[in-house]
């Protein structure tokens, strides 16, 4: 096959340029009262005062700073090439630090697409691309920028030479090539396509919200309003300005974190093409990936406390490739209610249509008893600080600070308790865990690595045992189940081909 | 040493893995105990809290050193066969490692400074979920081990390549 040399987009000298001007400016900010009055001056005396406060210098400084950066990744990027070899993809850079990265295309788990605003403006996308490695599996393998019709046609080659390489033995391994933004045209195609409205992705931005933060934010809210109505307005911005900005930012916060969810979910697309799974979603960064359904190591439904009030499920997916970096999500749902789940699973990912979430088993009740007694190191440790403090005359109510502690330890194994349960099936396990936010995490045994088996003294005495599953880049928890039950599912791993 | 648990024959220790984890404690106990010691001595303001808090230091660590590595040795046992890799250990809280064979990715033996004075090395095998170690084991019976597995493994991966 023709090898095919090719360089990133030349935008990507100027991408790495604002991130040095965003470090820039957050260090200018921090200096925001010198600037001010720096300014002040410039308008009062002229550029003069520029010149004589020796601001000018500073100025000089940046740029030279911003010359020698973009000089920097000019060169970076003009001595960077990506070579498409038979079977190979080669990075190789020869600035000071020669770099030659070399992977294997059959070790290639994942290629994905993504724009970000700036790489929409230019017209470019940002091409992902993974592999099975265990020690790279929580970050992205090669990251590269091409103009969009490059990207298209190199992403193209690489799995068309993908599916060459594992052989007419597998059947159709990958799907077809489009272009994400074309993404609809598939339905008339006869595939069913899951796409979300604006409703359902403010719903789930909703649904999926952290209680903490909301939290904080209504604790600002009530705290701020029991004040102004006992004090007064004026007497709480005298006194509390800083109280005031405080809600003002967790407010923001709350909005913020809603206004995100929807923003990197907007038009949230799945459907299954042969035996990848697509998803395309976001708004400022359109992110478009391809799950090969056979690198999934196992689903995970995800219920934060609202979901969990108002029985909705979002899932995603566990595999190399996907959700990599931070603020990458790998959802394969929206926030569901569960028989919209369980239609939307069958369609997407038949090969997990054995996990029901409605046959999830309750932890044993004796593992609360387990709980309790892990729970006593605490209440000592709370009864030492009380002491402590009632020792050392403290403020009485000092006290209340480990009472207080102690109160939120014991109920977060109340609630990890309340979240633990499993059901177990011929083809896999499903395991639930969790505290407030609650984790089903769907697996097969032949995807299961290591199972780790616990005998707390006190479990070994009521016949029960806990344990972590360990699988490819994750783990779930095995809640506390009956020692006999413990065998059986070892069994079934140890049964459970590779 | 041999042992019977669930139908499966799991072995203990060498008997040298006792001495080895008694060192071990010793070093790490001893990097605590004597600047802690120096710092009571030589600085009378720390007074009796210091005093007590160093004395009760010294009774964990003489926990640790003597009674900890006679209870971690009859605790440790490992078993392998046709199926799986397990391995069992703890104190108080007891935990057992399984990995199945078909899990296999990779064998490694090692040997640290002290388990080199008792001719003791450690069989890691390694899975695509994380990695187990076989500890304490004579050296012979290391090699022994790690060449039995390797085998294992290149076994399994013929019968796949034939299976596809």
């Amino acid at each position: 096959m023709k090898e095919i040399k090719l360089r990133c987009h030349f935008s990507t000298i100027f991408e790495s340029l604002w991130q040095f001007w965003v470090v820039i400016v957050f260090m200018l900010l921090n200096q925001i009262d010198t600037i001010i009055d720096v300014v002040k001056d410039i308008g009062s005396d002229g550029i003069k005062s520029l010149v004589s406060t020796g601001g000018i210098w500073g100025l000089a400084g940046l740029l030279v700073l911003t010359a020698c950066v973009l000089i920097f990744q000019f060169l970076r990027w003009r001595k960077t090439w990506v070579i498409l070899d038979d079977n190979l993809i080669i990075i190789e850079r020869n600035t000071l630090r020669k770099v030659k990265n070399t992977i294997a295309i059959e070790n290639i788990s994942a290629v994905n697409m993504e724009r970000n605003l700036f790489e929409r403006l230019v017209g470019t996308y940002r091409i992902k691309i993974d592999t099975n490695s265990m020690t790279t599996a929580n970050e992205t393998d090669i990251s590269i920028v091409f103009r969009e019709d490059i990207a298209i046609a190199f992403r193209k080659t690489v799995i068309e030479r993908m599916s060459a390489l594992k052989g007419s033995g597998t059947g159709k391994a990958l799907s077809e090539e489009r272009q994400p933004d074309e993404l609809y045209k598939a339905a008339s195609e006869g595939k069913k396509i899951f796409a979300s409205s604006p409703k359902d992705m403010l719903a789930h931005a909703f649904y999926d919200m952290p209680m903490f933060s909301l939290i904080i934010a209504l604790a600002g809210i009530c705290g701020s309003v029991w004040y102004i109505g006992n004090m007064g307005f004026t007497a709480f911005i005298r006194d509390a300005f800083g109280g005031f900005i405080a809600v003002v930012i967790m407010v923001l916060t709350a909005i913020y974190n809603i206004a995100k969810r929807f923003i990197k979910y907007y038009n949230f697309t799945v459907y299954r093409d042969g035996k990848d799974v697509h998803v395309r979603c976001g708004l400022i960064k359109l992110r478009s990936y391809t799950i090969p359904v056979d690198k999934i190591t196992a689903l995970q439904i995800e219920q934060q406390p609202f979901s969990r009030i108002f029985k909705r499920y979002n899932v995603k997916v566990v595999t190399v490739g996907v959700g990599d970096e931070d603020g990458e999500s790998s959802n394969l749902t929206m926030s569901l209610p569960e028989e919209k789940l369980k239609e939307q699973l069958q369609e997407l990912v038949p090969e997990y249509s054995w996990a029901d979430i409605a046959k999830v088993i309750k932890e044993e009740k004796k593992g609360m008893t387990v709980r309790l007694v892990k729970s006593v190191k605490w209440h000592l440790a709370a009864a030492a600080g009380i002491i402590v403090v009632v020792v050392l005359h403290g403020p009485w109510w000092a006290a209340a600070v480990p009472a207080v502690m102690d109160a939120y330890i014991n109920l977060l194994y109340i609630m990890s308790h309340k979240a633990a349960g499993y059901m177990a099936s011929d083809e896999g396990m499903i395991l639930s865990g969790g505290f407030f936010a609650k984790h089903q995490t769907i697996c097969t045994y032949k995807k299961m690595q290591i199972l780790n088996i616990s005998y707390h003294p006190a479990a070994a005495h009521l016949g029960i045992v806990d344990g972590v599953i360990m699988l490819l880049n994750s783990s779930a928890g095995l809640p506390y189940i009956k020692r006999d039950l413990a065998i059986e599912i070892t069994n079934r791993i140890i049964g459970g081909q590779k | 040493m041999q042992g019977d648990d669930n139908g499966k024959n799991y072995i203990a220790a060498d008997k040298a893995a006792k001495k080895s984890m008694i060192i071990s404690a010793t070093i790490v106990w001893g990097l605590v105990l004597i600047p802690a010691t120096l710092l009571v001595i030589l600085i009378p303001q720390l007074g009796t809290a210091g005093k007590v808090i160093l004395a009760v230091t010294w009774a964990v660590a003489v926990m640790y050193v003597i009674l900890v590595p006679h209870i971690r040795y009859m605790r440790y046992r490992y078993c392998i066969d046709e199926e799986a890799i397990r391995v069992k250990q703890g104190i108080a809280w007891i935990t057992e490692q399984i990995v199945p064979m078909e899990r296999l990715h990779k064998i490694e033996v090692s040997q640290g400074p002290i388990a080199r004075i008792f001719n003791l090395s450690t069989v890691r095998v390694t899975t695509a979920g994380g990695d187990v170690g076989i500890r304490f084991l004579k050296e012979e019976r290391a090699e022994e081990i790690a060449e039995a597995l390797k085998k294992k493994i290149n076994d399994i991966a013929l019968a796949e390549r034939e299976r596809q």
